[in-house]
């Protein structure tokens, strides 16, 4: 099949549109409401084309090709219906181009300018709106709007939730929220990018630069372990915004929130801008080589009782240099696992956690079994793809969490579980499970960062593996963080080296514990005690007895002004350059965007010249060179684990605390994002069992381990696992929040 | 907050529900819309457009755009009695316009207000009511009357009592 676009023959298939050719072989039609991946409406009339034989112009974006269609972009009859209908777009539209953010890239101008005529026969009163409250992060400026209604189809078709509507009819048409509810999508960013004018905006971009002066960087998103394509735009070293690149494998056209407005925590005032030592009660400035050497003392002086934890953000030349550096010293207790307390099961576990399929390949799926995860808050992008799989493929959809939550996509069954009851749920040894599904189909368990939070994670793990392998199920782990796939593959565990050479003598795993045993030396790279450990208590305690606490940080907290002995004033990920192993096993790069802050720098850098010290061979190129051949060399065919003689940690009778997972807040950076968090969800919420009752702001004591936390309740209207109370922790929350999962007296 | 709805009217949207398929209550929008606003008075609060969208388990903006967009549906507190005049075509050809006058001086309202007593609503962007071989013609409370003249309306408004 052919069609002529222009007098060119062009190859074509059945179902393609007219706009569709025309956009493979890059002929330009101008377009509005038309969007690749949002569904057709043809209600702006702007891609009016002539069709030999039709007797008026047709839209291009809602014409299916016939065999041998003779159309024309360019001649009278098309050029004057595109003249025609931006005389009608433009009777509203505003002429404030010289104060507009969108001026510069506005689709609504460049099609003026090439398709429009110079005068308009119109001269009665423009129409003006009032502009809507819609949070935080999307500010409007709704006079400009030119009701293409890309971003209501957004919310319907792709975030899943729609938040936008158009009200009123005629004249009187609107975009708004129900009586101006913000936005609450983790994915509502992307309405910015869609706007063809300037009536929805970035706002932390607006009026802070013209779009012809940004200087446009690719790079990779930190915040979750996806790995998006992002590009930031930078105006005289300062980032001005983020917009998605287009990435087939990954984000498609679309960013999280998290992604698109993460970088605002760099501007924190507690950012760390000198390396720092302790004299007396305080922190003091001084240079490098001081605390450098400081470390290179305390390494040689305490190496049996000490330990080195890194966050999982960290990128993989860090973690090489990281682990190298300690292994060097004979420090082999190293770990990026701070919120974890069961690691029974790290023997079994891959050399790389991964996906295990191509994010494409889920709308081929029959069944997907989610694993305490909340996709459309922790995992955004993931929504989307599950979305078209109930599109696509009607594929059934089922939830295992231990608290209620909301989807944007259907769920078929939801089950609200305690830790116990999950790990006897995919028990296959005991009766039938408790999972009714086609066991014959084509099916994916997938599980989630918090579910490693739990005291019988190994438990959990060890029973859906068994379950999933017996029903030839696949099995995918999603990492906590952006490159916690990479920490397993750079060797930050302690019973493996890099690529998952297993090391013998420290042969622990079945007693091993992140704290113990460290009575000297720490080393905490990127990690906030406060709120990046599974036991808050238990770490400050350590702190405060142990004879080196080093720490390499980009922010000050509480706890390191008390404990640090050298802080290493760490430059964040957007002022580093590295890579990520994303959760496809995808290892990629990311340059440097802007300059560090102050004298903080790259923590690659600070530790290779430190490794120098010791080993003048490595270079950052080494580095690089050895990470790509660890990589090539790893060979994992499943994400089953597999524990001989487990036994059961938890007696159900007792009461359970389990921590809720808060993407919005899960590193350091994401907590100093105000817009964020103001925007999200992010309240701290503690609710307890419904046979007791109790209101909001009451004040609850619960006893754990001689340790009494103190919370004020703020109950959720959701169903609870018996026998639990259910802990959220938000932004840079004041309270204690004690050990992730436990048992505890009310 | 949340107003929930009566039994009476869950069931007759149960009803509405039950025309269409079960994966497609956007449909029963607009009926179920119209059942609520007679019971409350001729229209709709932003409470009761939500509680609807609970009960039919669609987005609140979704029942909302249905509510702005039909002239049928009121967001704001109306008079009891609802008068309509045709102003289309052939009822304007037939002077609908001075009818329209005569009614806002006799009530003393403009068009598409209420009246003090809260008697009378004079309703807003009225189209035809295809009774063009009546014109001019009037609805008051969706009772059609025909061929008006000033007489005819005094006698039809006077003849609606307070109750």
């Amino acid at each position: 099949m052919h069609i002529y676009i222009n007098d060119t023959k062009y190859e074509v298939s059945e179902n393609d549109t007219i706009i569709q050719v025309a956009d493979r072989n890059e002929i330009h039609i101008p377009r509005f409401c038309y969007h690749k991946r949002l569904s057709i409406v043809a209600s702006c009339r702007m891609c009016l084309v002539d069709v030999e034989g039709a007797k008026y112009p047709q839209p291009a974006c809602s014409t299916l090709v016939r065999d041998g269609m003779k159309v024309n972009t360019t001649n009278t009859s098309a050029s004057q219906a595109q003249k025609n209908t931006m005389e009608f777009l433009l009777i509203n539209h505003p002429l404030d181009c010289p104060i507009c953010d969108q001026a510069g890239e506005c689709e609504l101008q460049d099609v003026s300018l090439e398709h429009g005529d110079y005068k308009s026969a119109y001269n009665e009163i423009k129409r003006t709106v009032i502009d809507k409250d819609i949070g935080d992060l999307v500010s409007t400026e709704m006079t400009r709007c030119i009701h293409c209604s890309r971003c209501v189809r957004f919310g319907e078709e792709v975030a899943g939730i729609k938040e936008l509507g158009m009200t009123g009819r005629g004249e009187e048409t609107k975009i708004e929220t129900f009586i101006n509810q913000g936005l609450s999508s983790q994915l509502s960013g992307n309405v910015i990018d869609l706007c063809p004018v300037g009536a929805l905006n970035n706002s932390l971009y607006k009026y802070s630069a013209r779009t012809w002066d940004l200087k446009q960087t690719s790079s990779i998103s930190s915040n979750d372990c996806l790995g998006s394509n992002i590009f930031y735009h930078t105006y005289k070293d300062e980032i001005k915004r983020c917009i998605p690149k287009e990435d087939e494998e990954i984000n498609l056209s679309w960013l999280s929130d998290n992604d698109r407005f993460g970088y605002e925590g760099i501007k924190s005032d507690d950012r760390i801008l000198h390396p720092l030592i302790r004299r007396g009660d305080n922190l003091e400035k001084t240079d490098f080589n001081t605390i450098s050497d400081y470390l290179i003392e305390s390494l040689k002086l305490y190496s049996k009782k000490s330990c080195g934890i890194m966050s999982a953000q960290s990128s993989c030349e860090e973690m090489y240099l990281f682990q190298h550096l300690l292994r060097e010293n004979n420090i082999g207790k190293i770990d990026h696992r701070s919120k974890e307390c069961d690691f029974r099961y790290q023997k079994n576990f891959p050399t790389i956690p991964s996906f295990d399929i191509k994010l494409s390949e889920i709308k081929n799926l029959d069944n997907i079994i989610i694993i305490g995860t909340n996709v459309s808050k922790e995992f955004p992008i993931l929504s989307i793809y599950f979305r078209e799989a109930i599109k696509n493929n009607d594929t059934s959809i089922f939830s295992f969490a231990t608290y209620e939550f909301e989807e944007n996509f259907p769920l078929k069954k939801s089950h609200v579980l305690n830790s116990q009851e999950l790990a006897d749920c995919f028990n296959t040894s005991t009766t039938e499970t408790n999972v009714d599904i086609d066991k014959t189909g084509n099916n994916l368990i997938i599980l989630g960062p918090a579910i490693s939070y739990l005291s019988n994670y190994s438990n959990i793990l060890n029973n859906i593996s068994r379950y999933a392998e017996s029903n030839n199920m696949k099995l995918s782990l999603l990492g906590d963080q952006a490159n916690t796939s990479g920490a397993w593959a750079m060797g930050i565990v302690p019973h493996r080296l890099p690529g998952g050479v297993a090391i013998n003598k420290t042969d622990k795993s079945g007693n091993y514990e992140l704290l113990s045993d460290t009575d000297d030396l720490l080393v905490i790279y990127n990690l906030e005690p406060e709120y990046d450990f599974s036991d808050d208590n238990k770490i400050l305690e350590k702190l405060k007895k142990s004879k080196a606490n080093i720490f390499f940080s980009s922010y000050m907290t509480e706890s390191i002004k008390k404990y640090a002995h050298i802080v290493f004033p760490l430059s964040t990920q957007v002022e580093s350059s590295g890579s990520y192993i994303n959760t496809n096993k995808k290892l990629q790069q990311y340059e440097k965007i802007i300059n560090p802050l102050g004298e903080s720098k790259d923590g690659a850098d600070i530790l290779l010249t430190i490794c120098n010290s010791f080993d003048s061979s490595l270079t950052h190129e080494g580095v690089k060179k050895s990470i790509r051949a660890i990589l090539a060399k790893i060979n994992v065919n499943n994400n089953f684990v597999q524990i001989a003689n487990l036994d059961n940690v938890k007696n159900s009778n007792f009461l359970e605390k389990i921590v809720i997972r808060n993407p919005n807040s899960s590193n350091p950076t994401l907590r100093r994002c105000n817009s964020l968090l103001n925007t999200h969800d992010n309240d701290d919420y503690f609710s307890i069992p419904l046979d007791k009752t109790v209101s909001d702001n009451d004040k609850i004591i619960l006893n754990e381990n001689n340790n009494k936390l103190k919370l004020t309740i703020k109950q959720k209207k959701h169903a609870k696992p018996i026998n639990t109370v259910l802990v959220k922790i938000g932004g840079t929350h004041k309270e204690k929040i004690g050990a992730y999962n436990t048992e505890v007296d009310l | 907050m949340n107003i929930s709805l009566s039994d009476k009217i869950k069931k007759e949207i149960d009803s509405i529900k039950s025309k269409f398929p079960d994966d497609q209550n956007k449909s029963s929008i607009i009926e179920s819309l119209l059942i609520i606003q007679h019971e409350n008075n001729g229209y709709l609060t932003n409470e009761l457009i939500e509680s609807l969208a609970d009960y039919l388990n669609v987005q609140k903006i979704d029942v909302y755009e249905v509510a702005t967009f039909y002239s049928m549906f009121s967001l704001k507190p109306i008079g009891k009695n609802i008068i309509s005049v045709c102003t289309n075509v052939s009822c304007m050809l037939r002077n609908s316009d001075q009818i329209v006058n005569y009614i806002e001086k006799k009530l003393k309202v403009k068009i598409g207000e209420s009246t003090k007593d809260n008697k009378f609503y004079l309703k807003d962007e009225m189209e035809c009511l295809a009774a063009c071989n009546g014109a001019p013609m009037m609805q008051v409370n969706h009772i059609n009357y025909e061929n008006l003249t000033y007489e005819k309306i005094d006698k039809i408004l006077d003849g609606i009592k307070d109750d």
